[in-house]
């Protein structure tokens, strides 16, 4: 990056007054605050994390809405009925209800995401650190394991797991996706340890005798949160997909629990009859990824003190 | 700062090039080409020639008879293979490269019924133009018994002790060792046929599945010959001019593509495209897409399976009678059949469908379905509900897996309808599928109970009714997947074996229908509808219930002028 | 004058290639050396997988006529009775002998039911490729000239579209659109059947049935890549040897294409070589939707017949050529950047 950016930055984002008087500094912004007011400032990014926002109120709340609670009851209309007032996304093919159906199976979908997210991140901390903490023979290990299963493409490895040890459970499927998300985070946080553990801060915490772990995990980690937030909500989208992708080929929740990708998986026996009942899971799909990746291009402009204009 | 300074550069030509690319693939849309066709008459008159294109719901694994269990490979080997018998579209058998149907009358059937002879047409030759005879034959029924050659059907042809071909080479006698009633079921149609024994002979049994002929056969003796072979995608026969029926001008198509496609989706999407002729085995949950299409008519035929739940009785819980019946109490089946098949399917609760003459009991009683008299019997057999609403007894709950083959529409409709009606009499079902290669094999032959405890399928029996294989004790694990076995079923599979009377036969299938549905091994819920669709102009296309069902007299088939409808 | 300039210039970097060169072999041959147990890893994994799967290899045994010695003696056939690492050593030096062994469904050797396959896929899988990679020359170029502007705006927000699009819905609605509805292009498979074409007109209705499955597959990547392309372009263009091209008067379109997109694209080398195995998975996927027949359906179909030795080979195939192109992608970014240090 050139030095003109740098110093516009400073300029805008930390402007030192002339003289604290109390009121500047009232208005004087947090890190965390400077970051927020930077996010707010993206209208899109905005955008997509309120739109997530009130969808997972939906998928936890909706389900509650009288007259909506009962996503599995069989022939509560005639199927295929069309969209009503009582039934706002009308009906699927065995009479239930699609919007109570759309909701409850967005909470699976985001659990699904949002969990195996978690479990992916923690293991990519976890050995990215290790991996760039020790160096040597560790890093060496961790990292051709991590480069052989970045060779093994993705999909392919996924359905061929699925097809081994998932059977239909959410949770089985959570598991299954995991295995893959960390190799990306791991990368990341190995290379931040590498650059970050020859810093001045690290050194002096060495200094005064700061063990290994405390090290790892209570020092040098924070630093490197920024990246690992950017790339964990990234993930959260590329796992509805790959939840959606695995139900698609048969091999996600089982029948009758409804997610977004169950749903598109039953819909697409429809689609030519009732498009909706593959195109509102769809959207839905659609709309979470893309908010998704709206709010981590946000959060990753945000983060980045680099980072000026658009 | 810098994000203001920016310059005009001459995108409209990088846009231009772009928009020319696309214009040029896109102005492709319709390239020309002609039509494969002869002879061009009269619309009304059966014309020769055209090309005739059907859509396979599944890849052929084998084009070699008796190798695969395959439908839809036995629907390709109906094209490649001349039989000794073949049937029609009403699931009879008739004479193929024969002279004759065996009967006690005309005397090719001993009175015992032990000694079965064939008479071979003469100079019938396969497609290189070497003689087809008796021997013929006798190579494949040595074949066929071969461990190593891994035949599909071992059941009908293992009763055979010992053949004798005539010096003649024009017959062929067997001896059984047993009276066998549904012995000619083991030759009727392509999937049966004879193989070459100058092509085969000096390969290993063990290779043969293994050659190129699997999937290419060269040397074949049907109507049509093999002349294009691309796995996943498309098979391509062409009239074979040695066909014994060459002289009737059969077959009347000069060629027929069969397109692997594998997926009901892409086969609506290649029917609203109008791309094909046909297609076989159509999605019931698809009907009302497949009654939009105007240019195709949509046929529905009573099929031979019969759909059934299926009870494993390794579980001590399934034992019980009254669970079993209390279930099939619990199956509500005219709402399947309206909702799950959307109609395409006729009530049936024995395991022959109207398709079998014998067979066929009309006047079968269903149970009725009745959730108040369920929970009753299960109440009197001592099932308590529990706090969590699922029935135990002494320490057993009714909590089961329901299983069937995944990625099927209706039938998850089914577990669904079903699932909802069991909790109502406190049997809870979870429901797990898997995909039919493995449901078929390891799945059902393990029968595990609590893995596998009640399973959705749809089972039929080739061109005679002789059920034994599906009920019978000695088929335990290996047809006979309920793990049931009644000593009284198997006399009365021996009777009915052994008369070639239709009306003494079904007196017997009579008495066992009736053990059937007071024991319940099985809980048979409906006998799904054949679904199949031809586009219009053309003709004779009729599928049939049994082994090459959709193809079965697809020597028949012709288009009007001579030049098939679909655009390919 | 300019001639002047570059003529000893020339012959010093004639000189410098040279040693480049000797250097670069030798990067190549490490890099070769490393992929090496890279693979055997990779095939160990996949191994282990794959007989995990319940039902193993004698799930696709679905015959139930099928007597017990008939079993035995196709399980010796298939060396299914070995134990584990013994299988695991007699396949692997079956597979370095290019024996693949015979599918499992069909009974025909492996390669030969990869090779019936490989033709459509590789097509798929590279006109897909350049498409994408012209799409994002185009769109990424356009994306950072006009940042800013209504045009970046729309290039954006087609990228968001592309990335957030699973594939399979795309190419359901497409297909839906452009071949059920409109009846444009055709539904599925490679060709017009049952027609005879001049040799032109086939390739032109090849071209037909392989516009979909490509735009679809394509898609995805050229939204994520333009995305990246444009970044590094504006970072680019931000350089100060651009602002000396502006000053000295290049050409605003020759400055863009020649200078700045030349050394946009390098980074992206890298992103596009992580992508190759997601392009493995997403050509799976469209070739389902499309009954398009390459490898991906295979893949797809054997794994529901649990065809393990199609399986394995396949996975296997991909795996290698993932780990050729992430090393031709290495020697693409030295080549076109020589700042690169063979260390």
């Amino acid at each position: 990056m050139d030095a003109s950016k740098q110093a516009h930055s400073s300029q805008e984002d930390f402007e030192i007054p002339a003289e604290l008087t109390p009121a500047l500094q009232a208005r004087r912004r947090s890190q965390k605050r400077i970051i927020f007011d930077r996010f707010m400032r993206n209208k899109v990014a905005t955008a997509g994390a309120l739109f997530l926002l009130f969808l997972i109120l939906c998928c936890l709340f909706g389900p509650l809405i009288p007259g909506h609670t009962t996503p599995d009851a069989v022939g509560v209309t005639a199927p295929f009925a069309g969209s009503s007032l009582a039934d706002p996304f009308g009906t699927d093919n065995l009479g239930r209800d699609t919007l109570a159906r759309a909701m409850v199976g967005g909470r699976i979908s985001l659990l699904v995401a949002l969990s195996s997210m978690l479990i992916s991140i923690v293991l990519g901390i976890i050995i990215g650190a290790f991996a760039g903490y020790y160096g040597g023979w560790l890093d060496n290990i961790l990292m051709r394991l991590t480069d052989t299963i970045l060779t093994i493409p993705l999909y392919l490895l996924l359905f061929v797991l699925s097809a081994t040890f998932a059977n239909g459970t959410p949770i089985s499927v959570i598991f299954l996706i995991a295995i893959f998300g960390w190799t990306k985070a791991a990368r990341l946080v190995r290379g931040e340890f590498l650059a970050l553990k020859e810093r001045e801060f690290v050194q002096a915490a060495a200094t005064i005798g700061a063990r290994d772990l405390r090290m790892m995990f209570y020092h040098i980690l924070p630093n490197a949160a920024g990246p690992i937030i950017v790339n964990a909500t990234l993930l959260i989208g590329s796992n509805i997909i790959l939840e959606s992708v695995l139900s698609f080929f048969g091999f996600g929740v089982s029948i009758p629990v409804a997610s977004w990708g169950s749903m598109i998986n039953q819909g697409r026996d429809y689609f030519d009859a009732a498009p909706r009942l593959l195109l509102i899971p769809g959207i839905l799909i659609f709309l979470t990824v893309l908010s998704c990746n709206l709010v981590g291009d946000g959060l990753r402009d945000a983060l980045d003190p680099q980072m000026t204009e658009r | 700062m810098l994000a203001e300074t920016h310059y005009r550069y001459p995108s409209s030509k990088l846009i231009l090039a772009c928009f020319i690319v696309l214009t040029l693939l896109l102005s492709a849309c319709t390239p020309a080409g002609t039509p494969t066709s002869s002879t061009h008459t009269n619309s009304g008159q059966i014309t020769n020639g055209g090309t005739w294109i059907d859509d396979l719901v599944n890849e052929p694994d084998s084009l070699l008879p008796n190798a695969t269990v395959q439908t839809f490979s036995q629907m390709v080997m109906q094209a490649l293979y001349a039989p000794l018998f073949i049937g029609d579209s009403q699931g009879q058998i008739h004479a193929g490269i024969t002279t004759r149907v065996p009967s006690v009358t005309n005397g090719d059937i001993s009175q015992d019924q032990k000694t079965w002879t064939f008479h071979l047409r003469p100079h019938l030759v396969w497609s290189d133009g070497q003689p087809l005879n008796a021997d013929d034959v006798y190579f494949t029924w040595q074949l066929w018994k071969n461990p190593l050659f891994a035949a599909s059907n071992t059941s009908v042809i293992k009763h055979i002790q010992s053949a004798q071909v005539s010096s003649d080479k024009l017959s062929i006698t067997f001896h059984l060792t047993n009276p066998f009633a549904p012995f000619l079921t083991a030759w009727t149609d392509g999937g049966f046929a004879p193989l070459p024994q100058h092509h085969f002979a000096n390969m290993a049994p063990g290779n043969i599945k293994k050659s190129s002929d699997n999937l290419f056969p060269t040397v074949t003796s049907g109507p049509f010959m093999m002349s294009e072979s691309k796995p996943g995608d498309h098979y391509t026969v062409i009239r074979n001019p040695k066909y014994y029926l060459a002289s009737q001008h059969l077959p009347h198509l000069d060629k027929i593509v069969f397109r692997a496609v594998g997926n009901q989706a892409t086969i609506l999407e290649d029917l609203k495209s109008g791309v094909v002729d046909s297609a076989w085995f159509l999605d019931s949950s698809k009907i009302p897409s497949y009654q939009k299409l105007n240019n195709y008519q949509l046929i529905q035929n009573t099929s031979a399976g019969y759909e059934a739940l299926h009870f494993n009785e390794n579980n001590p819980a399934l034992k019980d009678v009254a669970v079993r019946q209390a279930i099939s109490m619990a199956i509500d089946r005219s709402t399947l059949i309206k909702v799950a098949r959307l109609g395409s399917a006729q009530i049936l609760c024995t395991d022959h469908s109207a398709a079998y003459q014998p067979g066929y009991q009309q006047e079968a009683p269903c149970p009725a379905f009745n959730i108040d008299a369920a929970n009753k019997l299960l109440d009197n057999a001592g099932w308590k509900t529990g706090s969590d609403g699922v029935r135990q007894k002494n320490g057993m709950r009714l909590e089961l897996k329901y299983s069937t083959t995944a990625n099927n529409a209706w039938r998850e409709e089914d577990e669904t309808i079903n699932q909802a009606n069991f909790l109502k009499i406190g049997v809870k079902v979870d429901i797990q599928n898997y995909p039919s290669s493995t449901f078929f094999s390891t799945f059902l032959g393990g029968g595990k109970a609590g893995t596998y405890d009640l399973a959705e399928w749809s089972s039929s029996y080739n061109y005679d009714a002789n059920d034994a294989s599906n009920f019978a004790c000695n088929q335990i694990g290996s047809s006979n997947f309920n793990w049931y076995c009644n000593p009284q079923l198997d006399e009365l599979f021996t009777q009915e074996q052994q008369t070639t009377d239709a009306t003494a036969r079904q007196q017997v299938f009579n008495q066992i229908h009736s053990i059937l549905l007071k024991d319940v091994p099985v809980a048979v819920m409906f006998n799904p509808n054949d679904i199949s669709i031809a586009m219009k102009g053309t003709h004779n296309y009729k599928p049939g219930p049994f082994v090459a069902s959709e193809t079965v007299n697809l020597m028949d088939w012709w288009c009007d002028n001579g030049t098939c409808p679909a655009k390919g | 004058m300019k001639r002047r300039e570059e003529g000893p210039d020339r012959e010093g970097s004639g000189l410098l290639c040279m040693g480049r060169l000797v250097l670069m072999r030798q990067y190549l041959l490490r890099r070769l050396l490393q992929a090496i147990p890279l693979l055997i890893l990779t095939s160990i994994l996949m191994f282990l997988l794959i007989h995990a799967i319940p039902g193993g290899p004698d799930a696709i045994y679905d015959n139930p006529n099928l007597d017990a010695a008939g079993r035995a003696a196709l399980r010796a056939s298939f060396g299914l009775n070995d134990p584990l690492p013994i299988q695991y050593f007699k396949w692997a030096s079956n597979m370095l002998h290019g024996n693949f062994g015979n599918s499992l469904y069909t009974g025909q050797p492996v390669s030969s039911v990869l090779a019936q396959r490989f033709p459509a896929t590789v097509e798929l899988f590279l006109s897909a490729f350049i498409l994408s990679l012209l799409l994002t020359a185009i769109l990424g170029t356009l994306s950072a000239a006009y940042q800013g502007k209504a045009v970046d705006y729309t290039i954006t927000t087609l990228a968001y579209f592309g990335i957030s699009m699973p594939i399979f819905l795309l190419g359901l609605v497409m297909q839906n659109v452009f071949a059920s509805s409109l009846n444009w292009l055709p539904p599925s498979g490679t060709a017009t059947l049952g027609y005879t074409f001049s040799p032109f007109n086939a390739l032109l209705d090849h071209l037909m049935h392989l516009l979909m499955p490509m735009v679809v597959l394509a898609v995805t990547f050229t939204a994520g890549w333009s995305r990246y392309l444009r970044t590094s372009m504006i970072d680019v263009i931000r350089q100060d040897y651009m602002r000396t091209g502006r000053a000295k008067g290049v050409p605003p379109a020759r400055l863009l294409l020649r200078h700045a997109l030349r050394n946009a694209v390098i980074p992206l080398i890298t992103i596009v070589a992580i992508d190759f195995g997601a392009i493995a998975g997403g050509a799976a996927i469209t070739e389902s939707v499309f009954a398009w027949p390459g490898m991906g359906q295979l893949f797809i179909d054997s794994l529901n017949r649990r065809d393990y030795p199609v399986l394995l080979t396949a996975l296997l195939l991909s795996a290698i050529f993932v780990i050729i192109f992430n090393l031709l992608a290495d020697v693409l970014y030295s080549v076109m950047d020589p700042r690169i240090r063979y260390s």
